[in-house]
């Protein structure tokens, strides 16, 4: 079976459940680590993706599907997806080229937003805060490394800075994070914070991205 | 009235009687043709003033919106003057005044043209109306909605849910008539079929949308504020609303006439009593009195006397205006309770204010008050209304939702649709730290 047929069936069962930019992420996620692998390790990128509620609930279903599409003689696949990977790829780079230099720059500015951000949560929330966040961010597919590193910050340990994650994901945590602030303290006061902290961050790092990259969308 | 075959059963549009036969034989043509002129000018005069309205609904909208939206809030205003004329002159017009045998919808005059003078002085005045009915879902679903989503929706309203539904009261003005004309129904300026219509959909496109993020505490559902960023605006807006209306009832006699007076006065009356009825619930209510629940008093008040203004006495109109300022507020509270988010109250005020000035248009017709047959042929046209418009207004915005999608992101939301959906900020300086834009 060649590549894009296994591309065409990964994407038919997928998109099922998942759509937009997350189906994308986990269309490249196995396009760069499993397209040239056999069938026989899909388990371990169902594993990979188990941090999306979606995918981790209908595991058994998908896993599956997605062996008949793979055994079977091709009807009902979609069409091949690559070009709309590649358009998503292109659209998730577009802010700028980013090298791995860059990269972490985006990530020091999401932890200075961060740590701004601890300082304005009243102190008998956070711990509320936090696990919602983690929740919504696990739901919403964020990558289990980074939602972890947010863990960490938010405890004020060490976290992974040397783990790499892509800006639209850190883009993805950040926006969790304004949505549970919208929930619990309101969104005039979310707006607020989030404000603060961008500007503080700013302020922090001198020279570093800026912070309201973060919040940009296009 | 003076040269109208108008009546309060809503046969507002009737043949105007400088065209009837047995007028045009005993009044001298020179006076006819002045006649004819003098009621073009008032009504194109009217027109421009219910136009102006849109400005209001503009300022109103945005001021109460929060400033990272304001240029959308504006430009979805703006886009449903533009699509809303183009649409109605296309399809809306004819469906809802063409050649109406059945009494559902017209048949007749779409894409107006080689017609007479007057039929254009109908169709520009009408087409301000419809404009005024499809803007008010624009500030309901203020500071969530994709734009283009919202102008697909914003055009079904306009050809279709709109126009119907005016078939039905003031139709057949080419032939045939209404259902519920013949049955007597009193909108005479559109309580009804301009307000209450497009609050119904309103409501449809703020439950098919949910609220927005954060407006009610996620475990207890309790009400957050999210105040708008201009109050100066808002105020603004309720004055030029309120000028507009001289207009849009003024006008609806379609003849310059000494009944314009009343109607007028009346106007005035139930805004000022709107706003006295939304002081005295505030009071009642024990909660603060503030600027943007006086405004949306007096334009309860407006659309309330809007059914009734040229059919009740002054006293009638004060004791509409006032109950319609009430009703809206407390429908307001009512909705947020069943947690529906609407920004700037647009369901309250044009949809219970308006089911209640449509009401109040039958209880309190001069010469025949409290008249039951009149009464429970309002309320047929009230849940007529909302039986036509809410379910169809929920299916479109549905089917938008499933095509093309009707909410924006959360990330887009927080971004602000300024920037998400045009790329263009009104006010750059507040909110320099919440977007990265043009650097």
């Amino acid at each position: 079976m060649n590549e894009i047929t296994k591309r065409r069936a990964v994407y038919t069962v997928l998109s099922e459940v998942i759509d937009g930019d997350q189906l994308w992420e986990v269309m490249w996620r196995w396009q760069r680590g499993y397209a040239a692998k056999s069938q026989y390790e899909l388990h371990g990128f169902f594993n990979d993706c188990r941090h999306i509620a979606e995918i981790s609930a209908n595991r058994s279903k998908l896993y599956k599907d997605l062996i008949g599409l793979l055994m079977g003689s091709g009807d009902g696949l979609r069409e091949d997806p690559y070009g709309l990977m590649e358009e998503f790829s292109d659209r998730a780079s577009s802010v700028e080229d980013v090298g791995a230099d860059d990269l972490l720059a985006w990530q020091q500015a999401l932890v200075c937003v961060l740590a701004s951000l601890l300082r304005q949560i009243p102190p008998e929330q956070l711990q509320t805060w936090r696990g919602r966040v983690e929740e919504r961010a696990q739901q919403q597919g964020v990558a289990a490394d980074l939602v972890y590193a947010f863990s960490r910050i938010m405890l004020g340990k060490p976290h992974n800075v040397d783990m790499v994650f892509s800006p639209l994901q850190l883009k993805h945590l950040l926006n969790q994070v304004y949505v549970v602030m919208c929930e619990m303290f309101g969104p005039v006061q979310a707006d607020k914070q989030l404000a603060q902290a961008v500007e503080r961050a700013n302020r922090m790092q001198p020279g570093g991205l800026d912070a309201r990259k973060l919040l940009q969308q296009k | 009235m003076r040269r109208y075959a108008m009546s309060i059963a809503g046969c507002w549009l009737a043949a105007p009687l400088w065209a009837a036969e047995e007028t045009t034989a005993t009044v001298p043509a020179e006076n006819l043709a002045t006649a004819l002129a003098a009621d073009t000018v008032w009504v194109v005069a009217a027109a421009a003033l219910v136009f102006f309205m849109q400005a209001g609904f503009a300022l109103l909208e945005s001021g109460m919106s929060r400033a990272k939206n304001s240029v959308n809030v504006m430009m979805k205003n703006y886009m449903d003057v533009c699509l809303g004329t183009l649409v109605f002159w296309l399809v809306g017009y004819g469906i809802m005044f063409g050649d109406n045998p059945s009494g559902l919808f017209g048949t007749s005059h779409f894409m107006l043209a080689d017609a007479e003078p007057w039929d254009y002085t109908v169709l520009l005045f009408q087409t301000m109306f419809a404009a005024t009915a499809v803007t008010i879902c624009s500030g309901a679903m203020a500071e969530r909605t994709r734009y283009d989503a919202y102008l697909v929706a914003s055009a079904v309203i306009a050809a279709v849910i709109y126009p119907v539904f005016g078939s039905w009261v003031w139709g057949g003005l080419y032939g045939g008539s209404g259902w519920l004309a013949e049955l007597g129904f009193i909108d005479f300026a559109g309580s009804t079929v301009v307000h209450s219509i497009g609050a119904w959909c309103a409501l449809a496109g703020v439950i098919v949308l949910g609220p927005r993020t954060g407006r009610f505490e996620a475990d207890t559902g309790k009400v957050r504020d999210i105040p708008g960023h201009n109050l100066s605006l808002v105020a603004l807006g309720g004055f030029i609303l309120w000028l507009g209306w001289f207009g849009f009832n003024g006008g609806s006699t379609l003849a310059a006439g000494a009944d314009i007076g009343l109607i007028c006065l009346n106007t005035q009356l139930a805004a000022a009593a709107g706003a006295l009825g939304a002081l005295l619930f505030s009071r009642a209510t024990r909660t603060p009195i503030l600027l943007t629940v006086t405004v949306n008093g007096s334009i309860a008040g407006l659309v309330g006397i809007t059914a009734g203004c040229a059919s009740m006495e002054p006293q009638w109109a004060i004791l509409t205006g006032l109950v319609a300022g009430i009703v809206a507020m407390a429908g307001g509270q009512l909705l947020l309770k069943l947690g529906i988010d609407d920004v700037v109250g647009a369901v309250s005020v044009h949809g219970f204010a308006g089911a209640w000035g449509t009401l109040a248009a039958g209880m309190f017709v001069t010469g025949k008050l409290f008249d039951i047959q009149q009464i429970a042929v309002q309320l047929t046209g009230i849940f007529a209304a909302f039986g036509w418009a809410f379910p169809l207004a929920l299916l479109t915005f549905l089917l938008v939702k499933v095509l093309m999608g009707l909410r924006v992101t959360t990330a887009e939301e927080q971004q602000g649709l300024d920037v998400s959906e045009h790329y263009e900020v009104a006010y750059p300086e507040f909110h320099k730290d919440m977007t990265y834009f043009r650097q």
